[in-house]
């Protein structure tokens, strides 16, 4: 599937060097060995932030899951950043949500009482961990916030996934959360939770996204979009690569 | 009767500048005499020009007969119980009142008071005197409140020709929200300064991902005497890290007195200290602390306003100077 990515990338015009945990040596890509990742709640996202892209001398780091595709190339990827160190975009304001129900196999109810207990003083926001910006001297903080969340709510009895932790750092992080909505960079990134593409790949065209936990539909044409509902599709796709 | 304070008063640092401030309340009514940790500062002349109007001695410890009568007072002082100096006291005849003014337990403390040492402890707030409840338990117990002279922070108008933006703290990074130069800087100002005391190469290194540019000025601990760098300021911006609990507000109050309109996170103690809308700001999320400091900064009258509703409540209900010399008077005598 990174492959497919990778080429969706270069098609529309990303020059930027991507590096890869994967199995085996891949084209067009810095590969590093992923055999021995614990894959559990995700949380090897982090490990490989803090013993990978920390070693790595670039200003910022761009993190997408594999089974996402470039539409086409992001015109200002580190606008939605602003003043903050990292950027997680914030998908569904659940402050409100008077009914509880479960998030990722966590009890919302638990997972907003921990955000708040530990700091969060700001509208609560769920987001996803498959597309992430962060800052190169942000990384030790973020980790050390996320993996301080994930453990406590561990030790609280409160499993949580890797998207719950890193939105705890990343509203720890941003000041002003709204300037991180998703909804509010429209152009940049989603991911399609829905299954609208799961019969066909998206062409660049407009859609209208949707939270899960949300009735509002908003129309979005995200350069980058995130499909975990397409994944057969993703691996059957052979895109011939360019050149 | 004799009051022995422990410490060293002054100009600068918060416990310094209270225990100057007591002198001058209470030289009428106690034959003060100040007991100083070190020697040095026998010499210190600023000491020597502050505590001479009020005729107060500097002795040293050792130097105090071995038997005395009177009350020995020591504030947030590191070292108090570590170095002895509680035992002596107590050695010497002395009651001892206790005044901690944080919100953890400093080395020796919780032993000392568990022991007997401490015959009256003083809280600073309810808030602080919950957070000891456990280790003070069965030590009598007395809230003074915080003095500030408010001779010392006059009212002034300001209007600097960059609006200014500023906070200050100890230089605990503790004290620091993890995204506060973000948090000064999404408020989108268009010309501002931002001026931080006091600032220290650990608190540095929490943001080290941010590139502070020039309108940033970040000051070390006591770089200025607080009023001058509360007169710099055009508003008192204080958003606090997540794992700090203020135990009241010196900083808050000094900043009202002198006009300087605080804008302050919800779940301190901030409440006791003004009304919110009329002699500050007390904000739960930062959208609501954008709102306030948008329209302060836009509306010069209305800043004013407040400014001046600051000073008159900080005078009138925190500073007034015959309340704390009863509320003293009361917590010093046995």
């Amino acid at each position: 599937m990174i492959e497919h990515c990778v080429r969706t990338a270069r098609r529309a015009g990303v020059f930027k060097e991507f590096h890869v945990l994967c199995d085996r040596p891949l084209e067009d890509c810095e590969c590093y060995d992923a055999y021995k990742l614990e894959k559990t709640h995700g949380l090897f996202k982090l490990h490989y932030l803090k013993v990978g892209m920390s070693r790595l001398s670039f200003d910022f780091f761009v993190w997408f899951d594999a089974d996402s595709v470039f539409v086409c190339n992001p015109i200002d990827l580190l606008g939605p950043m602003g003043k903050s160190p990292i950027h997680v975009p914030l998908e569904a304001n659940v402050s409100a949500l008077e009914e509880d129900c479960m998030w990722k196999g966590t009890p919302l109810a638990r997972l907003r009482e921990l955000w708040r207990q530990e700091g969060v003083a700001n509208q609560l926001y769920l987001s996803q961990s498959a597309f992430w910006i962060i800052h190169h001297d942000a990384i030790e903080t973020v980790y050390d916030l996320a993996m301080g969340f994930w453990n406590k709510a561990n030790h609280s009895g409160l499993t949580v996934d890797v998207s719950a932790a890193l939105g705890y750092a990343m509203q720890m992080l941003c000041a002003d959360p709204e300037a991180h909505l998703l909804v509010n960079h429209p152009d940049l990134w989603a991911s399609d939770d829905e299954g609208d593409f799961r019969d066909s790949l998206p062409d660049g065209t407009a859609w209208r996204w949707r939270h899960p936990l949300r009735p509002d539909a908003v129309e979005i044409r995200p350069s980058i979009i995130h499909l975990p509902k397409s994944k057969e599709l993703l691996a059957a796709s052979r895109m011939p690569s360019d050149g | 009767m004799n009051l022995y304070l422990f410490g060293v008063p002054a100009n600068i640092g918060g416990a310094s500048t209270k225990m100057a401030h007591l002198i001058r309340l209470l030289h009428q009514d106690f034959k003060i005499t100040v007991v100083l940790p070190e020697i040095g500062y026998l010499k210190d002349k600023q000491l020597k020009r502050l505590l001479e109007p009020y005729s107060v001695p500097a002795l040293m410890l050792k130097d105090l007969r071995k038997k005395l009568e009177g009350v020995a007072l020591a504030i947030c002082n590191q070292h108090f119980f570590s170095s002895g100096a509680a035992r002596e006291v107590k050695a010497r005849g002395l009651r001892l009142v206790w005044s901690n003014e944080m919100m953890f337990a400093f080395q020796g403390e919780a032993e000392a008071a568990k022991e007997g040492l401490i015959d009256r402890v003083l809280f600073v707030s309810a808030f602080q005197a919950n957070k000891f409840t456990e280790m003070y338990q069965g030590v009598p117990s007395f809230q003074t409140g915080n003095y500030i002279d408010p001779d010392d922070y006059a009212w002034r108008e300001r209007k600097n020709p960059i609006f200014t933006l500023g906070r200050l703290s100890r230089d605990d990074p503790q004290k620091y929200p993890l995204d506060f130069p973000v948090f000064y800087e999404e408020l989108d100002l268009k010309e501002v300064r931002y001026r931080v005391m006091a600032w220290s190469k650990e608190v540095a290194k929490q943001y080290r991902w941010h590139r502070f540019g020039p309108e940033w000025e970040l000051l070390p601990a006591n770089k200025e005497p607080a009023r001058e760098f509360l007169y710099s300021l055009d508003l008192f911006l204080y958003p606090i890290g997540h794992r700090v609990k203020e135990s009241w507000g010196r900083a808050v109050v000094e900043a009202m007195l002198t006009g300087c309109v605080p804008v302050v996170p919800a779940g301190h103690q901030f409440h006791k200290l003004l009304v919110h809308g009329e002699s500050g700001f007390i904000c739960q999320e930062f959208r609501e602390y954008k709102a306030c400091v948008r329209e302060l900064y836009a509306d010069h009258p209305f800043r004013t306003k407040i400014s001046r509703q600051c000073a008159e409540h900080a005078r009138a209900r925190l500073c007034n100077p015959e309340e704390h010399r009863r509320t003293w008077l009361e917590a010093l005598s046995f």
